[in-house]
Formats: C-alpha cells, structure tokens, sequence
C-alpha cells in the first residue's frame, strides 16, 4: 500500500516545511531499506529522534547507530548543528560485535 | 516499505504540558515545568554532602577510580538478571518518617537497574501522595527508610559499582602480564598505567572526537572481549590521525569504518543505488580526487562475531582480504566492491586476492585490540589527559608503533589456536620462496626417514641436540615485512638453528654461498609448512601473492 492509499504524506507532496516554524522532515532509512520519517524543529536534540526511532522498531537505542553523510550522530546533534536540510536522510546501522584469532 | 511519520509532539514523552495534578517527574518531561517544582525536585533528589562524598568523583582518573572507590561489592550479573516480583514489593515509597543518614549505606545492597527506573517512574506521584521515605525490606532482619534523595544515590552507586566490575576485569589481565620482563611489555605496561592513572574519567563517554565510545567500552580494550564497532572505529580513527600526524607518507592511505563494508554489501556501490550512499561517497570523492590516496584499508565486520580486514590496492587495482581464520572472503562484498571500483573510481581488471596477511597493519587492526593497545589510549586521550590534569602527564606520548609484534592472543570463544614451538623469526625475499618450499619437500624426506619424534615439550627440553631454541622467543625489534617503508632486516643466524650436523642439514645448509632462507630459516612446525604447502599448491597465486601470504602464515604462527 502506497503512502497516498494509507493516507499518509507523502515526502515530495504533502509534508513540507513549515515557514516559520523551523521545522524540517529527515528520513531514517535502516540498512534493510525500511523508512521512518521525522518532522521535526532545528533545534531538536536527534537523540530524542534516536529514541523515538528504537522505540518504533522495539530496539535498544545503544545497540543501532545513526550516521548521517557517514558520519555518526553526537548525542548532542541537532539538525541545525548538522546543517541538515528538508528531507534529508539519516541512515541506521546495527550494532557490529566480534573478536579475532 | 515502512513507512511512518513521527511529528514533533511525538518526542515529547507524554503530556508535554506541565499538569499539576501530575506533580512532578512521573518519568515525564514537562516543557514548561514552572521553576519552583524543578527546584524543589532538585532538592528532594540531591544527595548530602556527607554521601555524595562516599561515591566516586567522575573526573576520577581509571586507575584511581579503580584503587579508590569502596564500590566493588556489586556483582553485575545481578543486574541483568529478571526482576523478581519481590524487588516490586520490597522496595517502595512508604508514609514513615526517613531514618537518619546512616554510616554503612555503602553495605546496603544496590538496586538493580529496572527497580530503579521503577522508584524513578513512581517517584512523583508517590510524592504528592505525601510519601517520604523509600522503605527497603529486602534484608528483614534491617529494613531500611531511606530520605527519597536515595534514589539518586542508588542510580549512581549501581552505575559506578558496575563501571569498577569493568576496570577491574581490565587491571587483572593487565597484571595477568606483569612478570613478563620483556622490554616492549614493560614500557607499554609503565605508559598504559601512567595514563589510567592521569585520564580523567571512568564512566560514560569519552568524548574528544570518539562519538559513541565509553569509558567502558575502552576498558574492554584491555582483554580478550568482544569489541563493538564503536570501539573499532575508534581505533581506526586514532590510527589514522597519527598516521597522518607522524608519517607524512602514510597520508597515501586511507582509511575507511566498519560501515563501509556494510554500506557496500548492502548494495551502495553506485549513486543510483541511494541506499547508504552516503556512507560510501566521501571516500569515493577522496579517491577520485587530485591527490589520491595509494589505498584504502578497512576493518570488515565477518558475522557472526568475527573481525577481518581488507585492503584496496589502487595503483595495482587489487582488493586484498585478510583473515585470521583463513576464511574465504565474502564474496557478495567482493563483487560490489568491483562495481564501486569500476564505476566510480574507474578501475579495470580487478584481482581479488586473499593474501593479506592477517597480522599486517591493516588486517591486523582488530587482533590489536587484544594486544595492550597503548596507541588507542596514548593519542587523542591523552591529550585530554593531558588538558585534564593540567598538563602534568609525560608530553612523550607512546604514538603509534606498527612494527611492533604483538601477541596474539586468542578468544576463547572463537577458537583455540595454540601457538606451537617458538622460534628465531624468520625473514626471506619473494625470490626466497622456491628454495623454502624446497626444504619442506628435504624435511619430508627426512622426517619420514626417522622414527617418530618425541612429544614437542620433551624435544624442546633436548634442544640442543634437536636444532630447537631452547628460550622462548624475544619479541623482535625489527618491523614486519607487512608493515610499513622499512626495509627488512635480515636476522642473525644463530647458530643453534643450525642443529646438529647431519648430512641432509649439511647439504642444505651448504648450498648457496649467500645468506638463503634455509640458513637463516627457522625450524619450522610440520604442520606450518603443511599449511604453506597448501596454501601455494592452490595455484593461481602470483609468487609475490604467494610470498605475502607465506609471510602471513608464519607471522600468524609468530615464526616471522
């Protein structure tokens, strides 16, 4: 079902951002190409966009990464610090562990 | 697709609406809690003086934090362990009146994590139902009734009690090597003490560029744990800038996280793609741009639990994978690295190779980290020591040493790789390579013609008569021919690896009149050169492809 039929904005048409109001849309992409879209202020710290995120998909936030433009997110981001712009993309990876001979 | 929108509002927990009937906390966050509640929730939850004493400065070094704190009675396994209806009970917010601040609440048995989350959560509502106390029977025979300031109390005593479990596990294995005398190990001892002795910190994160990294998680550094991608690319990153910090020519490598193997397994090799792209493109447009570097090396996450390493190759258009445990690379990564190279770094005729020794610079960044890595605690972190603890720590930091060997130790976990006889190490040339084969082919010949050897550890007490070193082996100050630009240099021949003089050795010793690996070679395990043989029979292999891997066997065996 698409996001129109759902009744969902869509990410060209429906969810722009709001002048005035600081606030943008990022989309958190998982490394299986599941999409989670975020609207939120500039100002937002992204851990509370992290936290919101493991809680959607029932995941210990410790135990994903969030990168954006490759780099990882500081606790402390916000998408002004990052200088993110409408619709940009935030990718998530899962924990890595391992050990060697 | 998944597709789901999360607004503003929705990160707010609960109503974010100070509602007064709500008083305050109820584990939510209220936007505009008016000042008068927050001072007083400040108030309430502060500890005294006196207690707050009791527990462990956070700008307490490891070493002191470890040496110092009274915090060790806590076992963390309790903390993992399920919730038992009786913590419900035990613990709650009761109407009597706080008892005075007792002396041995260090004694009082700590709360685990999700009874704390618990209190927190009732803790408001408890309040203004008039509680003022937090009524502890889980010891019958001393029930306690704490002030409710105990709450912060207990969150910080469980965190710091479970912190010291971690150093403490990391300052036994590094005393496990202190009788080892040997001059590297000392003065990598001597400087890894001196800076868990002056880093300021010993829980939550470490912070000066290392993003996700933890005190915690680089107290796993020191032992044979399983390492997190935090922790890998932490050191990736630290490696890199001294690097570039202390060698201007390795500016021709570059270095890549363990995202990017990920990235391109999950098919991000082109712009089209999108998926992930992002984590690939900055190296794309390093290694298209005017000065590129010579290569690309990244740690590769091998599931289920396991670490590797591969190397780029740009000007020789070859991708070299390097694994401990002599797996096979994986081949859907290979093939999309491929396309990346193709398509966005213009490469043509690509070899994919396995012969990356497993111990090299690159490869072996994983196998480090089970070595006292003093380069990963040494550099940026100490210069947050340094800044610190107002500059008092040595400003001859212990940078980077590559060429150092290193121990490699095993995971139990993983597998049980013995180090078998120990040896002089070995160096020889590409052109070397025949003639070593050689000698494996001589030795078969002669260890057939013998009747069977006695047990290693009998043979190694009769070294002597056996050609055998009877010491165990130094740790060689030479660097590793899989390291970086210095040239190799060729080892004394000792003359206990002459063994004794029989007429097979005597013909193989006499044969070239210069230094040939058989006269400097070491006396090498039959079933290393077995592992040799077979590794060269698979044909395929350009001799210098076999010489690196050669090397990479004998210095996975430590013989190099």
């Amino acid at each position: 079902m698409s996001q129109e039929e759902q009744g969902l904005p869509t990410q060209d048409n429906d969810v722009k951002p709001e002048e005035g109001n600081n606030t943008i849309n990022i989309k958190v992409v998982s490394s299986t190409g599941e999409e989670v879209f975020f609207k939120i202020k500039q100002s937002t710290k992204l851990i509370k966009l992290q936290s919101a995120y493991a809680s959607k998909v029932g995941k210990d936030v410790n135990s994903i990464r969030f990168l954006y433009d490759g780099v990882r997110i500081n606790d402390d981001d916000t998408p002004a610090t990052l200088d993110m712009e409408d619709n940009d993309t935030i990718d998530v990876m899962v924990e890595q562990v391992g050990g060697t001979s | 697709m998944d597709d789901y929108i999360i607004d503003e509002e929705d990160l707010q927990h609960g109503n974010p609406a100070w509602n007064p009937s709500e008083w305050i906390a109820c584990g939510r966050d209220y936007k505009d809690l008016p000042t008068y509640v927050a001072v007083e929730v400040e108030r309430t939850r502060r500890m005294p003086l006196e207690i707050e004493s009791l527990l462990p400065s956070l700008l307490q070094s490891p070493a002191g934090f470890h040496m110092q704190s009274n915090v060790s009675a806590w076992n963390p396994v309790y903390d993992a362990a399920k919730e038992e209806i009786s913590d419900l009970t035990d613990i709650t917010f009761d109407s009597m009146e706080p008892a005075f601040i007792t002396a041995d609440l260090m004694e009082v048995s700590l709360l685990r994590s999700s009874t704390v989350q618990h209190l927190h959560k009732d803790f408001g509502q408890a309040f203004l139902d008039g509680k003022r106390s937090i009524w502890d029977a889980r010891d019958t025979n001393n029930i306690h009734f704490f002030r409710l300031w105990y709450l912060s109390y207990a969150e910080y005593a469980r965190q710091a009690a479970l912190s010291w479990h971690t150093w403490d596990k990391a300052m036994a294995w590094m005393m496990e090597h202190h009788h080892n005398e040997e001059p590297e190990e000392c003065i990598w001892r001597d400087r890894t003490f001196a800076l868990l002795a002056s880093m300021a910190g010993w829980s939550g994160r470490v912070g000066c560029g290392f993003i996700d990294l933890t005190f915690e998680q680089l107290a796993a550094i020191l032992g044979d744990n399983w390492l997190s991608d935090t922790v890998v690319d932490a050191l990736v990153q630290d490696i890199s800038t001294h690097l570039k910090t202390c060698d201007g020519a390795s500016s021709d490598i570059l270095f890549a996280d363990t995202f990017f193997a990920t990235s391109i397994s999950g098919g991000a090799a082109t712009d089209s793609d999108h998926m992930g792209y992002s984590l690939v493109a900055k190296y794309t447009h390093l290694l298209t741009s005017s000065s590129p570097p010579h290569s690309l090396s990244f740690p590769l996450h091998s599931p289920p639990v396991h670490w590797a390493g591969c190397r780029i190759d740009i000007p020789k258009a070859r991708i070299q994978f390097g694994d401990s445990l002599r797996k096979r690379h994986p081949k859907a990564l290979a093939d999309q690295l491929v396309v990346w190279l193709e398509k966005n770094i213009g490469l043509k005729n690509i070899q994919v190779t396995d012969d990356l020794p497993a111990l090299t610079a690159v490869s072996l960044l994983p196998m480090r980290l089970h070595t006292p890595s003093s380069e990963m605690i040494s550099g940026s972190l100490a210069t947050r020591a340094r800044t610190d603890t107002g500059g008092k720590l040595d400003t001859d930091m212990p940078f980077i040493d590559l060429d150092v060997p290193t121990d490699a130790r095993v995971h139990p976990a993983v597998i049980d790789v013995k180090m078998r006889d120990v040896c002089q190490p070995a160096a020889f040339e590409e052109t070397d390579l025949t003639a070593l084969l050689k000698s494996f082919e001589d030795e078969d010949t002669d260890t057939a013609a013998r009747t069977p050897s006695a047990p290693k550890k009998r043979m190694r007490e009769h070294a002597g008569d056996e050609g055998v070193p009877t010491e165990k082996r130094k740790k060689s100050t030479h660097p590793t021919a899989s390291t970086r630009s210095e040239p190799h240099t060729k080892p004394v021949v000792k003359d206990n690896l002459k063994g004794p003089p029989t007429a097979k050795r005597d013909t193989s010793l006499m044969a070239p009149p210069k230094c040939s690996p058989l006269s400097r070679r070491p006396n090498i395990p039959y079933d290393v050169q077995q592992e040799i043989k077979d590794s060269v029979r698979k044909g395929g292999q350009s001799d210098s492809a076999k010489h690196d891997h050669v090397v990479g066997i004998l210095i996975k065996w430590s013989l190099y």
